[in-house]
This record gives structure tokens, sequence and C-alpha cells, in this order.
């Protein structure tokens, strides 16, 4: 809980200084709201840390398939770091840098997920096959 | 019951030159012997016996269920009152009344659960010994084809039914008990789609079973009747053609072992279909007095005009409904198939 | 079923918490929500891959070969009957002529081992004339269909 408490501060304060610099220089701006969001996401990672964890226990308590719950995380992390570089993109002005992250990340996310698809068909043609 | 089957098997041995074939029914189960009739003049009376015999056994049960209505219905006539004088409390009430009222059936409800599971072993237990009985004495009358067939239908599918019942739709009960309290309390459309589901999914696979096996009855029925009984007229045709002394001897021993076997068989399909119905009346019964009180619990409630408790108390009789089915389709897949056994050799 | 319970249950809290840490608006959520229905259906029919139809076909084959175990006794069981039924009632016809020419005979009829059990010999015991003898045999032969060379007197 202090953690949170002291990154919204941190947060609130990056950004009243964000508002400051901004009417200055838009540079150093852009580098804040970068080493910001950096912070943010260590921060968010550490307290995932548990969760990833736990996730992991169930998947060994309930013998869920590894490989799919691997990608899941995978997608997942893709997809919050695609999100969130893509909006600093568009709050520096190049939306299209953003839209062009996005499309990469959409193509990296269905890379990864052949082998989830490549294991359905197997188990369909293994039940089907048994018929 | 069996000195009835000891007088005809006398019967039989006297009016005979020589001893005739043996089939007799296994003793019906220990829990089924308060209500086998011991000598009966016809079908009717025996099964009237056994009504009577199961009705009286039932009035300590009567008592028990009639108790935990009326707590019920109080309860529900306070949660009634709680949630007119006090509605700011509304999810309190219903989430307390969920609770009260789950503790409350949840325990009865697991003992007829665990009741029927043990009627359907039992039952599928005694199957297992009458058949082979059945068959041999279907086989000895000549249906050869049928009995096998007879024999093969009956035991796969009671064996499947069983394994569904004790793996599937057991478990599932409690589930479904489990997510209508889940639902009473903070009413989620998730939980309710997922209740329903449930509920479809036991009753639809009941009914499969059943439909299945009786159309399997039926089909090998009439294919295997008709090979039997073109052996047998194969047979008296050969017969014919023989010395007409010794045609006639022949005839006449066929057709004594023919009338005995088929009087055995049908002994032993009445004897069996009296176990049958003896072992499964008594929990029926119980089970059946459960799911009218509670149905009638739910008709006095919903005059108090709480729907989430008078739902709850549904929900938990559609429960006992499904234990009296699952209870029920054991006893009618026996009772056809014995019945079939019965009919085999009559045209 | 106890595993498989637990199994659909930890599946489903594994798409529902990766399900919130992702906008589903975004591609990666809408292909995220589609990995997660995979990883849920996956995990409710991959039961039905363990499932052995030979082990389905050998137990079918358990039970036609006990129905056809159960089905021979009886019919073992009736024909022997009937056997028993043949032979005495042959015997009691023979003995029957026996005593109408006040002859004291015993009697013991052999029958074949086709599914009609025909008489097909005699062994009969006792004093009797050659007259007696030939009246009998041709009795025997021409009613009962045992033919003289399978007639034998003691």
């Amino acid at each position: 809980m202090n953690i949170f408490l002291k990154a919204t501060a941190g947060v609130l304060t990056a950004l009243i200084l964000w508002i400051v610099i901004s009417r200055h220089t838009k540079d150093f701006s852009v580098l804040l709201t970068l080493a910001v969001c950096a912070m943010v996401v260590t921060v968010s990672i550490g307290i995932l840390q548990p969760v990833v964890r736990f996730l992991q226990k169930l998947q060994d308590m309930v013998d869920l398939d590894n490989d799919l719950l691997t990608i899941l995380l995978k997608v997942v992390g893709i997809g919050l770091i695609t999100e969130l570089s893509a909006l600093i993109c568009k709050d520096s002005g190049n939306e299209s840098m953003g839209k062009a992250l996005q499309l990469l990340s959409t193509a990296t996310v269905l890379w990864l997920s052949i082998p989830v698809f490549e294991k359905l068909l197997s188990l369909l043609d293994k039940i089907l096959g048994t018929v | 019951m069996k000195r009835w089957v000891i007088v005809i098997f006398i019967v039989l041995f006297l009016a005979l030159p020589v001893s005739a074939v043996e089939f007799s029914a296994p003793t019906a189960p220990e829990s089924a012997a308060p209500y086998m009739p011991e000598q009966q003049e016809s079908f009717a009376d025996g099964l009237l016996f056994i009504l009577k015999k199961a009705i009286q056994a039932l009035r300590p049960e009567l008592a028990g269920a009639t108790g935990i209505c009326l707590s019920l219905i109080a309860t529900v006539l306070l949660m009634s009152l709680l949630h007119t004088f006090s509605e700011k409390s509304a999810g309190t009430i219903q989430l307390t009344g969920a609770v009260v009222i789950g503790l409350l059936l949840l325990t009865s409800s697991n003992s007829m659960i665990q009741l029927g599971a043990s009627t359907v072993t039992e039952l599928s237990e005694y199957g297992k010994l009458l058949l082979p009985v059945m068959t041999a004495a279907l086989a000895a009358q000549g249906g050869t084809t049928s009995s096998a067939a007879l024999y093969t239908g009956t035991v796969f599918f009671d064996a499947l039914l069983t394994t569904v019942i004790s793996k599937l739709i057991v478990p599932a009960l409690y589930i479904y008990l489990c997510l209508c309290v889940a639902n009473s309390a903070i009413e989620q459309e998730m939980i309710k789609k997922v209740r329903d589901f449930v509920k479809w999914a036991m009753t639809w696979c009941l009914k499969i079973v059943l439909y299945v096996f009786t159309g399997y009855i039926g089909i090998t029925g009439i294919i295997s009747g008709s090979v039997d009984s073109s052996v047998l007229k194969a047979a008296r045709l050969t017969i014919s053609g023989v010395v007409p002394v010794v045609g006639g001897i022949l005839s006449e021993a066929t057709e004594t072992i023919l009338v005995s076997a088929g009087a055995m068989k049908n002994a032993a399909g009445i004897y069996g279909i009296f176990a049958v119905l003896s072992v499964c009346i008594g929990p029926f019964l119980q089970i059946g007095v459960q799911y009218l009180l509670l149905k009638l619990s739910c008709a006095v409630c919903s005059s108090f005009g709480y729907k989430p408790a008078t739902t709850l108390i549904e929900d938990f009789s559609t429960g006992m409904g499904t234990v009296l089915a699952m209870t029920g389709t054991v006893c009618i897949l026996l009772l056809i198939s014995l019945v079939c056994f019965m009919r085999g050799m009559c045209g | 079923m106890r595993n498989y319970i637990f199994s659909i249950i930890g599946a489903g809290i594994v798409c529902a918490v990766t399900g919130c840490l992702l906008d589903k608006k975004t591609a990666a959520g809408q292909i995220l929500k589609i990995l997660s229905g995979i990883l849920m259906a996956t995990t409710i029919i991959s039961p039905l891959a363990r499932i052995q139809f030979s082990d389905f076909s050998d137990y079918w084959n358990g039970i036609t070969a006990g129905a056809d175990s159960y089905v021979e006794e009886g019919r073992a069981s009736a024909q022997e009957s009937v056997r028993r039924i043949i032979k005495s009632q042959t015997e009691a016809y023979i003995l029957d002529k026996a005593t109408r020419m006040d002859l004291e005979l015993a009697v013991e009829v052999e029958l074949d081992d086709s599914n009609n059990s025909l008489p097909c010999g005699v062994i009969i015991t006792g004093q009797a004339s050659p007259y007696a003898k030939e009246v009998i045999g041709t009795y025997i032969e021409e009613n009962l269909g045992i033919a003289k060379e399978r007639q034998h007197w003691k």
C-alpha cells in the first residue's frame, strides 16, 4: 500500500513538473514523461510479481499447460508495453509511430499465439482421430 | 414370493416325466427384504403389498421433513417482514436469508443425494446377479439371439448410467445446490447461467441414456426376435421330417422344456421385478416426500412475496427432483429389461 | 473428477486475472480474449483426448463374451433336459411294447449328438424268444427309426 501511495504521489509531482516544463521546452517534458512511465512500470512489475507467482502456483496445483500460461503472460506484457509506448508517442505528437508500434505488437502477439492454435488443433485431431 | 416360486417348481416337477430346467432369481438384497411380498395370488396384489409396506415405513421420515418445511416457512416469513420494514438492509437480509435456508436444506439434501446414490449402486449390483439367470432362462427357451442382445445392452447401459450418476451427476448436484445458494445470496447473471447449464446437463444426460437404451431394446428386439423365431421354425420343420413316433416324442420334449423354461423365466422375472421395486420404493418415497414438501413450502412462501427465498427453495426441490430422476432411471432401465426378457419368446 | 473441476476453475482464474490487465479495446486485448477462450476450451475438452476407444471395444467384447457364456449355459441346460426326456420316453415306448408281449426287459436308449437328439441305438437286456426279438426289433425299426444293426440284445 505504501509503494502505491508513494508512486501516486511521484506521478502527481511529475505531472506538475511536466506542466511547468512543457511551457518552456517540449523535449524535456517528453523525457520526463518517459522517466515517470518507466518508474511506474518498474513499481507495477514489483507489485505484480506475487500475482505471477500465484498463477504459477495455481498452474502447478491444477495441472494447467505451462506453455499456454507463459504465452498468456507474454501477451499481457507485450500489450501493456505497447499501449503505454503508443500513448507516449501520441503525447509527443507522433501518432503514426504509435500506430506502427501497435502493428508491431499485434504481429508479435499473433506470432506468439501460433503454438496455442497448434495445440488446440492437435487436441481436436487426437479426439477425432480416436473416434 | 419365495414360497410361490418353490410351489411352481414343485408342480412342474410333478407334471414332467423328468426334471425340467432350473432357473431361480437371486435373493433380494437385505434392504428390500421388508418390502418383498411373501405369498401373493396376483402380480397386482404383490405391488400393493410393496406399496403398503413402503408407506408404513415412511411415517418417521414424514415427521422430520415436515419439521424442516415449517422452519423454512417461518424463516421466509421473518425475512419477508424484515425486508418490508428495513428496505435499506435488503442486501444483508438477502445474504443472511440465503445462508440460513441453505444451512436448513443442505444437510437433508446431502442425505437424500447419498440415499439416491446408494440405491443406484444396490440396483446395479442386484441387476448383475439377476441378468445372467434371465439370459440363461431365455436362451433355454430358444431365444439365444435375443437373450444375448438384451444382456449385452442392459449391462452396458446400466454400467454407463451408474458411472455417469456416480462420477458426473452426484458431484454436479452438489455444485448445482451451491450455485443456487450463491445466486440467491448475490444474484449474479453469470452464476445463474452456470446453474441453469448444470441443471440442463444433468437432466439431458439421464434422458439421453434412457432414450438410447429404449431405442436399442426396441430395434434389437425386432431383429433378434425374428431371428430366434425363424430358428425355432426351422427346428420344428426338421422334427416334422423324422419318423412320426420319434417326431412326436421330440416335439413333446421340446414343448415341455420350452414351457418349463418359460415358466421358470417368468417366475424369476416376476421375483426380480418385485425385488427391484422393493429396493427402489423406500428411498424413492423418502426423496419424493422431500420433493413434494419442498414444492408445498415454495407455494406457501410465494404468498409472502419474498422472491429470492422462494426461488432458492424451488431450486432445492428441483435438486430433489433430479435425485428422484436418477434413481427412477436406473429402476426403469432394469424393469424394461426384465419385461423384455419375460416377453422374449411370447411372439 | 475433482482434478478436472479444479483445472477448469484454475483456468478461469488465470483468464480472469490476465484479462483484467489489458484493455480489451486494443488489438492485443482482443487476441488475449481469443487465447483465454482457447485455454478454457482445451481445459474443458482435454479429458476426451484421454479416452481410449480400444478400451471401450475391449469392455464391449468382455460383455458379449459374458452374454455368450450365459446363453450357452441356458442352451446346454435345456438341451440336456430334452435329451433326458427323449431317452426316457423312448425307453418307455419300447418297454410298453415288451409288457404287452409279456416280456420283462430292461432298455437303454442311446441318442445321437445332433441338435435334435434322435435315438440312434438301443441295448435291450432280458430273456426273449427269437420270434419275440424279431417282433420287437421290427417294431423298434419301424416306429423309432433304429436300424436292427444298432439294436443290441444282452
